[in-house]
């Protein structure tokens, strides 16, 4: 699976910080560019949601 | 079961017992009949152009958890998840549909005496996934993984779930649930490791 073009290290980080903390940011931009991220990630399985930058 | 082998050709293969590949079969035909569970009817007559683009009506998450998970909402707020469930939902059962039937087709026996009631011993068989298919062998599996630690009530892999079916009864029959479980996990492993 290709969708964000992560390095192996930054993709296991990400992943560490999932697993971890239960949450990472992967993915910022228009909110159309992210309602197309997030549908993507819910085709592999993953819990994603996205949310304007200032409730963060 | 033997792991997966990647062969010049591209071609990834690995060795089912049939009683694997009965339980493989059988999950995936759940997940196919959970999948269309719920589906919003798109009606021809009631908007020719919401049929036309694939669209469907659920605005509100499904009632199964399973369902839940593997069509979760995309916002906290529950208006906008709507309105996104509205434009995703059916394309995303879709494509999950998709993925569990490249793993059922794999795995479906091409005899004609066999069916599912009365299933033939057949030792062990072998698996032949394409390339182009493995995606979404990864995805479909996953979905089975998912859809059992919903069931399993697993949500945290801190030990303490390991532990819990460790000291379960051999005779209840969510401990062989989370042996199968456990095994979908190797698959994806394996698949991983043979790409």
């Amino acid at each position: 699976m290709v969708l964000f073009g992560f390095s192996k290290e930054k993709a296991t980080e990400l992943m560490l910080k999932v697993h971890n903390e239960g949450k990472a940011t992967v993915s910022s931009g228009t909110r159309e560019e992210m309602e197309r991220d997030v549908q993507r990630l819910h085709e592999y399985g993953l819990w994603a949601t996205l949310q304007r930058d200032n409730e963060l | 079961m033997s792991a997966f082998r990647r062969s010049d050709d591209g071609v990834i293969r690995a060795l089912f017992t049939s009683q694997e590949s009965h339980v493989l079969i059988n999950l995936t035909e759940q997940l196919l009949e959970l999948l269309g569970e719920g589906a919003s009817q798109i009606s021809h007559e009631s908007d020719p152009f919401l049929h036309l683009v694939g669209f469907g009506a659920n605005e509100l998450p499904p009632d199964d958890p399973v369902l839940r998970r593997l069509l979760p909402n995309a916002y906290d707020d529950p208006e906008a998840s709507a309105e996104f469930r509205r434009y995703t939902e059916h394309g995303l059962r879709e494509k999950k549909r998709a993925h569990a039937l490249t793993i059922y087709e794999a795995l479906l026996p091409q005899d004609e005496e066999w069916n599912a009631d009365n299933p033939i011993e057949r030792g062990s068989i072998e698996i032949e996934i394409k390339e182009i298919e493995t995606m979404d062998w990864l995805s479909g599996i996953n979905d089975l993984r998912l859809a059992l630690a919903v069931r399993l009530g697993i949500e945290k892999s801190d030990g303490s779930t390991q532990q819990r079916y460790e000291l379960m009864k051999e005779s209840d029959p969510m401990k062989a649930v989370y042996a199968v479980y456990n095994w979908l996990g190797s698959i994806q492993q394996s698949l991983i490791e043979a790409q």
